[in-house]
């Protein structure tokens, strides 16, 4: 018995690559590889390939790295590992680059420069902190009232499996950002002075120019600075254009 | 597996619905039954890949016993069908130097700071395994079953009645051996998963000289004493009397592994012996065979055998004695899911052992498949001896 030399499936080849992956035995691993054996199933077996790439990556071949993660398409199944392995080795090279290790803001531009290729990527936008189903939840609280009370936070918090101090930041840097996109999108109009601006349901203002700078002008001919106003709400209530 | 996150999750997911993935774990259930050789045909000496067609052909149709298992309809991905299953030879070792190692997968997950995770439950030696192999017992280390059911006999093509008398005076073994000294009698409505599960109602007192045949248990089980599981007081008193059981079980165990003949006294250890002998030969060293790859795991520091079945414990544990498994597994190594299911063994044994170590599930049937793909846990098929030859080399030139 001892004389026959076992044969392997499939299945166990897969077995075993994949405990030598995860032990992280890259000599073992591309020792293994070398034994098979060539043959068309195993060289179009997607295990096999995954399991090429991390022998590669281990050795430092990015080259043949990145040659096999674009070479086909990979099934879902297999994104996770083979997307982590891109860019581990786009980040190590960035790495030899800059000659020190990089921060997120460094792992960020390396994403931005070497995005995924859609042979390991579906094309969904980046992966957030946050369950889709939380942001759905916040989303929509959001644009019913962006001010939460304390108790409702914690309602929130425990829809959407967070914790207070997260739905708090979440509130806080969603109203943030849309100032910044209001303002970005509201100073443009406040620039002519002769523009109107609805203050309320029923008093608009004039935007005047005074002493060099832009103020509005009441009906009751007062005059207030555009600062205090908050200018989503400015924005969200609007304007017409008198001259 | 050493990274939780992602790094470990796609292995079980690969396995489901992925096209142009090749899962061909239940072909044999498609060969027809033929005429059998035992399956040492000659295997070519070259390393070439052949198609298995032929080599399958000689096995007969696969075991009724495991029909069940490999039922398509319900799980097309698991159970792809082509026409033939491919096997391969390892070829000669490569004289090329292989690439040196550069670099390693960072775990940047905060869970594993340095090498001793503190949220792992931990006992003493379990902190230093870094390898489980998880085993089915029944067809997959031990042939037993497919003896009564002739399932064996007609796919190796051995006399039907013969095997099946073989299974049937094992199976008088197990039972004697189970009522006889491990308390079956009194276990078998509350048999339990684990043998240490029912250790905190133990007090530890000496056991010397106690008498359990006139110890109450039984009355009260008669009584009907209903047994639900470790920590529910059906009785304080009974519970102890359950965990002195248990802790007897353990001494026989560790006492009488290497040596059953003693425990079983003659002329029941002669008749186990020869017993034992004509089951070797019928089922050509399946066993040994098995123990080869058992042996090489326990030896080997920081790798363990942990053993998940489906028979109850007390009969599973008498099985371990009856076919000498006791030098590779402890007892305390042994679990019974009968009452919660393999997916559930497994969630304990990797809650024992941590995520930081690697598992590989060695088995034959699809429980167990399953219950390793929902956990991540690499699997080994075992239907033939060639699968457990081929898990042995793997071991021995340290691929696994």
């Amino acid at each position: 018995m001892s004389e026959t030399r076992p044969r392997y499936s499939i299945e166990q080849i897969i077995c075993l690559l994949e405990v030598l992956e995860t032990s992280q035995n890259g000599e073992k691993l591309q020792e293994f590889l070398m034994r098979l054996p060539k043959s068309e199933e195993l060289e179009n077996n997607e295990a096999i390939l995954k399991a090429k790439a991390t022998a590669a990556f281990f050795r430092g071949d990015f080259r043949e790295l990145y040659k096999i993660l674009e070479s086909r398409q990979y099934s879902p199944a297999f994104h996770d590992r083979l997307q982590q392995l891109w860019l581990k080795a786009h980040y190590i090279e960035a790495e030899k680059v800059r000659g020190r290790p990089l921060g997120a803001v460094g792992k960020y531009r390396v994403r931005r420069k070497f995005p995924l290729p859609r042979t390991i990527w579906d094309g969904e936008e980046t992966s957030y902190c946050f369950k889709e189903k939380s942001r759905a939840v916040l989303r929509d609280w959001y644009l019913k009232s962006p001010y939460p009370s304390p108790r409702e936070k914690r309602e929130l918090a425990e829809m959407t499996d967070l914790t207070v101090t997260q739905v708090s930041n979440w509130f806080k840097n969603r109203r943030q950002r849309e100032r910044a996109a209001e303002a970005k999108g509201t100073t443009l109009r406040f620039m002519f002075s002769g523009i109107e601006l609805l203050l309320n349901e029923d008093e608009w203002a004039t935007v005047v120019n005074t002493r060099g700078t832009l103020e509005l002008a009441t009906e009751g001919n007062r005059t207030r600075s555009l600062q205090d106003y908050s200018k989503p709400k400015l924005a969200a209530l609007g304007y017409r254009a008198r001259y | 597996m050493a990274y939780p996150g992602i790094w470990a999750n796609s292995y079980g997911q690969m396995y489901q619905g992925a096209p142009g993935n090749n899962n061909n774990y239940a072909q044999s259930s498609q060969y027809p039954p033929s005429a059998q050789t035992s399956q040492q045909a000659p295997i070519p000496a070259n390393g070439q890949a052949e198609y298995g067609a032929q080599y399958y052909a000689t096995q007969g149709h696969y075991p009724n016993y495991h029909n069940n298992y490999y039922v398509s309809s319900t799980q097309p991905a698991l159970t792809a069908t082509s026409g033939s299953q491919v096997t391969y030879q390892l070829q000669e070792p490569p004289n090329e130097a292989i690439g040196e190692i550069k670099y390693t997968i960072d775990d940047t997950d905060r869970r594993r700071a340095g090498k001793k995770s503190k949220k792992r439950d931990t006992e003493n030696g379990d902190s230093e395994i870094e390898r489980v192999f998880i085993w089915d017992l029944d067809e997959t280390i031990i042939i037993f079953h497919s003896l009564l059911t002739s399932s064996y006999a007609q796919r190796y093509g051995k006399d039907t009645n013969a095997t099946l008398q073989l299974g049937l005076r094992m199976e008088e073994l197990i039972f004697n051996l189970a009522d006889n000294h491990l308390f079956f009698n009194d276990l078998e409505e509350c048999d339990q998963v684990h043998c240490d599960d029912v250790a905190a109602d133990d007090n530890g007192q000496d056991l010397a000289n106690y008498n359990f045949q006139t110890d109450g248990f039984r009355t009260a089980n008669a009584a009907g004493a209903i047994c639900l599981g470790p920590g529910v007081r059906g009785g304080v008193d009974w519970m102890r009397k359950l965990a002195f059981r248990y802790r007897r079980i353990k001494e026989l165990y560790d006492t009488f592994k290497d040596n059953i003949p003693e425990l079983l006294s003659s002329p029941v250890g002669e008749a186990w012996r020869q017993l034992r002998t004509e089951i070797d030969q019928n089922t050509d060293n399946w066993c040994a065979l098995a123990l080869k790859a058992l042996g090489l795991i326990h030896n080997r520091p920081g790798c363990v055998n942990i053993m998940v079945t489906t028979t109850q414990l007390v009969p599973a544990i008498a099985k371990c004695m009856l076919y000498e498994l006791g030098p590779v597994f402890n007892i305390d190594n042994v679990y019974s899911a009968t009452k919660i299911g393999k997916e559930s063994c497994f969630e304990r044994i990797i809650q024992r052992f941590g995520k930081n170590v690697t598992y590989v599930c060695v088995g034959d049937g699809r429980e167990e498949e399953i219950a390793a793909k929902t956990h991540n846990v690499p699997f080994w098929p075992i239907s033939t001896h060639n699968d457990l030859m081929a898990l042995h080399q793997a071991l021995e030139l340290e691929y696994l």
